[in-house]
């Protein structure tokens, strides 16, 4: 499994983002719920203050809520010592003489105070005292709003960091993009201009690669179209003799040996000048594209394999032939529709039919070639393609090169081949041609 | 290798061969000696075919060349055809199809225009527009030979219908039905029925050096 960059960074900056605001968010709250206890405090003292200046009268003194509303917010005020005017501990407070003066924290039957005990100018001691259960609800309330901005921020952050991630990384994904566009033996160099500053070492280096594939690959053609060339002066050579043989007085027996001899070495010519074009169709440079006739270069294409055809007994012909254009390369558009005809003769035996169509539906341009021969078992569809690969046995006379010649071809068009069975359900293969019509 | 047994073929065809294996040789022979043809390997040693032959035209030497090359490039023909060959043969070859060219050169050389048109089998005369077949002459009607005409221009081209019309008829004349047909049935009549081949969907044909298929590739 390979480790995303861009979720790990935005799992980490989520991360951060989230415990960062944790603990702002608590820091603020603890924070804020004791400034607020400590302001209720403050407004104990200054009550006190207030008392404390004159002495206590019998209105202020004494003082407590009269019912459960007036509890929740309101001060008790009393003397110490003094019993309680309302038995209900939610109401009212015993302050027994012994209370420590200053600020305290009492708690009688269930119920928690916070009181402040005092002393007036005359001597006589009290307290004021609050419920915690109010002070503490103030408190958090307060604490809580404190809080409001960050829970919105978070979020936000959150989704930026996802967006800025996103963003940075898009660049990456249109170069991948790119790559997969590259069809077959294409290589060419990315685009260099935007890039991000951090992944242009790898985009360089990718392309260095790229360069040095493409000049192992164009060397490695070069060499097969060397080697097929080095290879026709000698079967030159032994063709030429083999035909000065024959002007000698031989014998019949000799004489079908030659023969024989001669088939050969016209093979051999063949297949030497497959690989030509094979290294050929790999080569050739996709600025030579012109408009071109389909329909006449199958015609072309039949006229070089009538000899073939009518040696064989197979009966080569056309059954629909619209006049369509397609853009390209004529040197691939011709080894195509040559190479698809050619093996569809190969491949049918004496007596059989081999079936070209040319049609034009829908602004596609469709090529196919159908043949009675033994057709191809699904399983071996993408391996014909390979070179030298014949599933079909190998007493035909072919190079084992025709199929990858047109798929070459076809990749450098622009367009697809398929192979399948004919529709007619008869034995035998349907090669399918297509690319945009011009 | 190539060369001895091209020698070999050319003494067997009744040609006098003066064979040099080298540029530097055959530049120098070619100073001294008169020659009827020159064929010419491109891939020389010690000096490259193409000097030889621009050093030839040069001197002012119109002597024929063939050039014989390994390479098949449109650039590499146009290169030889440039530098002052007549005509070339792209490795390997049959020996019938190189004694074939030699001869042809050969007539171009005496300036005899061959008007035959001819696949092998069938030669049409167009002066007196009678065609031979295994050595029978036969007479031809007008539209007979015009016909015939246009398929041995190029044999082993595939003409339609419509373009053997358009080849039979002037302008604006009235196309009959069905006048292709009738006029091939009455040249088969006259020539054997595989003088003219009909190809599936596509028209009318005659074979380029019938007989020989299996010798062509």
């Amino acid at each position: 499994m390979n480790a995303s960059l861009r979720k790990r960074l935005f799992v980490w900056l989520s991360a951060s983002i989230l415990v960062a605001g944790l603990l702002a968010a608590a820091l603020s709250f603890v924070l804020s719920y004791e400034e607020a206890n400590e302001l209720q405090d403050a407004q104990l003292r200054q009550v006190a203050d207030v008392l404390s200046h004159g002495s206590l009268s019998a209105a202020a003194i004494d003082f407590a809520p009269r019912n459960n509303e007036a509890a929740e917010t309101h001060y008790v005020i009393k003397r110490l010592g003094s019993l309680p005017p309302n038995p209900d501990p939610r109401l009212d407070l015993v302050l027994p003489d012994s209370l420590a003066p200053g600020l305290q924290s009492l708690e009688q039957r269930g119920i928690r105070w916070r009181a402040l005990v005092s002393e007036n100018e005359s001597g006589e001691r009290f307290a004021v005292a609050q419920r915690m259960t109010v002070r503490d609800e103030v408190a958090r309330d307060s604490a809580l709003l404190t809080l409001l901005p960050l829970v919105v921020l978070v979020p936000v952050l959150l989704l930026i960091v996802g967006f800025v991630l996103r963003q940075a990384f898009a660049p990456m994904r249109a170069m991948s993009a790119e790559v997969d566009r590259l069809e077959g033996h294409q290589l060419a160099a990315l685009d260099e201009r935007h890039v991000p500053l951090e992944a242009l070492p790898l985009v360089q280096a990718v392309n260095r690669l790229m360069r040095r594939l493409a000049l192992a690959l164009e060397q490695q053609r070069r060499l097969v179209s060397d080697a097929a060339h080095e290879l026709r002066t000698p079967v030159a050579a032994l063709i030429v003799q083999a035909d000065n043989v024959q002007h000698v007085d031989l014998s019949t027996e000799a004489k079908a040996r030659m023969t024989s001899l001669r088939q050969g070495l016209t093979r051999m010519s063949a297949l030497i000048d497959q690989l030509l074009n094979f290294a050929r169709v790999q080569g050739a440079a996709p600025s030579m594209t012109q408009r071109l006739a389909l329909n006449a270069l199958v015609r072309s294409a039949i006229e070089e394999t009538l000899p073939l055809a009518q040696a064989k007994g197979v009966d080569l012909g056309c059954v629909r032939t619209d006049e369509v254009s397609i853009q390209g390369d004529p040197l691939h558009a011709y080894a195509l529709v040559r190479n698809a005809i050619d093996n569809a003769v190969r491949y049918t035996p004496g007596g059989g039919a081999v079936d070209v169509s040319v049609s034009s539906d829908g602004g596609v341009a469709c090529l196919v070639v159908e043949d009675t021969g033994p057709g191809i078992a699904e399983a071996d569809v993408e391996r014909v393609f390979e070179p030298f690969v014949r599933v079909l046995g190998s007493h035909e006379s072919g190079s084992g090169l025709g199929l990858a010649i047109a798929r070459t071809a076809a990749q450098a068009l622009g367009g697809e081949i398929r192979l399948g069975k004919r529709e007619d359900r008869r034995s035998g293969l349907r090669f399918t041609y297509w690319q945009a019509a011009l | 290798m190539l060369g001895s047994a091209v020698s070999q073929a050319l003494r067997d065809a009744s040609y006098a061969v003066d064979w040099l294996q080298d540029g530097q040789s055959a530049s120098t022979a070619l100073t001294g000696h008169a020659f009827e043809v020159i064929l010419l390997d491109l891939g020389l040693p010690k000096l490259d075919g193409l000097v030889v032959l621009r050093a030839l035209r040069a001197r002012g030497d119109t002597t024929a060349v063939l050039i014989i090359t390994a390479r098949d490039g449109v650039a590499q023909r146009i290169e030889g055809l440039d530098a002052g060959a007549d005509d070339y043969l792209v490795k390997p070859f049959a020996v019938g199809e190189l004694l074939a060219r030699i001869r042809a050169l050969g007539r171009r050389r005496a300036g005899v225009a061959l008007p035959l048109l001819t696949n092998g089998v069938l030669s049409l005369d167009p002066a007196t527009k009678t065609v031979s077949v295994a050595g029978i002459e036969q007479t031809l009607s007008n539209r007979e030979f015009a016909l015939l005409r246009e398929l041995l221009v190029r044999p082993g081209a595939v003409l339609s219908r419509a373009e053997l019309e358009d080849r039979i008829y002037g302008w604006g004349e009235e196309v009959e039905s069905n006048v292709v047909e009738y006029i091939i049935h009455g040249l088969r009549r006259k020539l054997g029925a595989e003088a003219i081949r009909n190809v599936r969907g596509l028209g009318w044909m005659v074979e380029r050096s019938p007989g020989n298929a299996s010798t062509q590739t």
